[in-house]
C-alpha cells in the first residue's frame, strides 16, 4: 500500500524494525522484515533494540491463567523427542527395527487379519510378481503394533492399515522410509483411523525396499515443516519378505 | 533464575522448561490473549511458543536480550502471524487502548527493568497523547496500520505519518 504518507519526514529514514516490533506491518511486509532480520546484522540488532524497549509495555497487560490441560499437552509433545541428527544414527534404526522384526517373527497371525477393502486397481502387470510383504510398524518401547504395511508389487503401493495409532492433540502421523545407510524419505502424513494407499517413491521400488525401514514420528499439523523428522519416533519396522 | 532455566532448556531438561512455563505462561497468556481475543486460539499460541522454547533454547543469548523479552517476543509474533492469518475478519468491541495495570509483576522482574520502564514511560509522555495512545494500542492488540486506523478513527496516511514520527522520536528520546 502506497500513498503520499509512505514518504518518511524529511532526512529521516522509516523506522522499520520498529514497526515491526510494533506490529503494525501488514502479513508481507512482515515476512520481508523477517527476512532482513536473518539476512542483516544490523537490521536484527535494531529489531532487538526496539524489542528490548518495547517489550516493557507488556507489564500493563493483565496476566491470564492457562487451562490446567495445557502443560500436560506441552509435556506430552515434548517426551523423547529425537533430534534430527539422530535420525540418521543407523544403530538407532538396527535397534528399533530388530525389535519391530522380533514381533513381527512371532506374530504371522497379522498376516491373516483382516483387510480392508481395497480400492479397485489397474489390472496389474503380469511380468511383476503378485507377493505382497508385510511390515509390523510398531511401538519400539511396547512392540505393540501400531500399523501394519502390505506392500503391492502389482501397482508399487504400501497399503497402510493402522491397528491402535494415537497421536498426541494436536499431531498429525507422518510415515518415513529410510532405505538402508540413506536418510528418511517422507511419505506423508497418514490417518490413525483409516486404511491408505500410497505409492513408494521412485527409485524404492525394488529389492531396497526390503531393507528398508518404516518409521512414523508425530509432527506438527500437515506434516514436518522441515522435511526432516521434528517430532519422536512413535513406531517403526521393516517389511517381511514374502 | 529464568535466564539459568533457558540454559537448561537447551540441555533438554524436562523441569528445566515446566519452571520456565510455571512463571512466564499467565503473561505470555495475557499477552497473547490481548492480541487473538480468543482462548482457544492464544492456548494453541502458547503451546506453539513453549514448544519453540524446547526446541530453540539454545539461540537464547542472555548477553543479547533478557529472557522475559525473548519470551514476549516470540509469543506476540505468534500471536500477530495469527492475527495476520485470519485474513481481515471483523475485529468488534475493540476496546480502549489503555489496560488495566498488572496486579503481577513481570516474571523476570529486575531493578533496571523499573528504571527502563520509566525511562519508556517518560519518553512516551513526551509524544501528543494521542499518538502514544496509538502506539501503546498497536502493540497490545498487534493491529496492521490499517486495522488500527480504523479503530482509531483517522485516515490510513494519519495513522502511519503519528505512528512512524512517535518511533523516530521514541528512538531519540530513549538514546538520549
Amino acid at each position: 500500500m502506497t500513498d503520499a504518507t509512505d514518504i518518511p519526514p524529511e532526512g529521516e529514514e522509516r523506522p522499520l524494525a520498529g514497526e515491526y516490533v510494533l506490529g503494525v506491518l501488514a502479513a508481507d511486509e512482515r515476512a520481508e522484515a523477517e527476512r532482513r532480520i536473518v539476512a542483516e546484522p544490523a537490521f536484527a540488532r535494531s529489531v532487538a533494540w526496539w524489542e528490548e524497549r518495547l517489550t516493557l509495555l507488556a507489564a500493563d497487560i493483565p496476566s491470564a491463567t492457562p487451562s490446567e490441560g495445557l502443560w500436560p499437552r506441552i509435556q506430552n509433545l515434548i517426551v523423547e523427542p529425537l533430534k534430527p541428527s539422530a535420525w540418521n544414527s543407523v544403530n538407532l534404526w538396527r535397534g528399533v527395527a530388530a525389535g519391530a522384526l522380533a514381533l513381527a517373527a512371532a506374530s504371522v497371525v497379522i498376516a491373516v487379519l483382516p483387510r480392508p477393502a481395497a480400492p479397485p486397481i489397474v489390472a496389474p502387470s503380469p511380468a511383476k510378481p503378485q507377493a505382497a510383504e508385510v511390515a509390523l510398524i510398531a511401538d519400539p518401547t511396547s512392540n505393540k503394533p501400531m500399523v501394519v504395511a502390505t506392500l503391492d508389487h502389482a501397482t508399487d503401493q504400501v497399503m497402510l492399515t493402522p491397528m491402535d495409532m494415537k497421536m498426541p492433540q494436536g499431531r498429525d502421523a507422518e510415515l518415513w522410509i529410510i532405505p538402508e545407510g540413506q536418510k528418511a524419505i517422507s511419505l506423508g502424513v497418514i490417518p490413525t483411523d483409516a486404511p491408505k494407499r500410497i505409492p513408494m517413491p521412485e527409485g524404492l521400488r525394488g529389492a531396497g525396499t526390503y531393507t528398508a525401514l518404516l518409521a512414523v514420528t508425530d509432527e506438527p499439523i500437515g506434516g514436518s515443516p522441515t522435511g526432516v523428522a521434528t517430532g519422536s519416533v512413535r513406531a517403526a519396522g521393516k517389511f517381511l519378505k514374502g | 533464575m529464568l535466564s539459568r532455566a533457558l540454559a537448561r532448556v537447551a540441555n533438554r531438561d524436562h523441569d528445566a522448561l515446566k519452571y520456565v512455563y510455571r512463571h512466564t505462561s499467565a503473561k505470555l497468556l495475557g499477552v497473547v490473549l490481548r492480541i487473538l481475543n480468543d482462548r482457544e486460539e492464544s492456548e494453541d499460541v502458547l503451546q506453539d511458543v513453549y514448544l519453540t522454547v524446547w526446541n530453540k533454547a539454545d539461540r537464547f543469548d542472555p548477553e543479547k536480550a533478557s529472557p522475559i523479552t525473548w519470551l514476549v517476543s516470540l509469543a506476540r509474533n505468534r500471536a500477530i502471524d495469527k492475527l495476520r492469518a485470519r485474513g481481515t475478519r471483523v475485529m468488534t468491541g475493540v476496546e480502549e487502548a489503555e489496560a488495566l495495570p498488572d496486579a503481577a509483576p513481570l516474571a523476570s522482574a529486575r531493578v533496571e527493568a523499573d528504571e527502563d520502564r520509566q525511562r519508556l514511560d517518560g519518553c512516551l509522555d513526551q509524544l501528543d497523547p494521542k499518538h502514544s495512545g496509538a502506539v501503546r494500542k498497536a502493540f497490545f492488540e498487534g493491529l496492521t496500520y490499517d486495522a488500527l486506523a480504523q479503530a482509531v478513527g483517522v485516515p490510513l496516511g494519519t495513522m502511519k505519518s503519528w505512528i512512524r514520527r512517535s518511533l523516530i522520536s521514541l528512538r531519540a528520546c530513549l538514546e538520549a
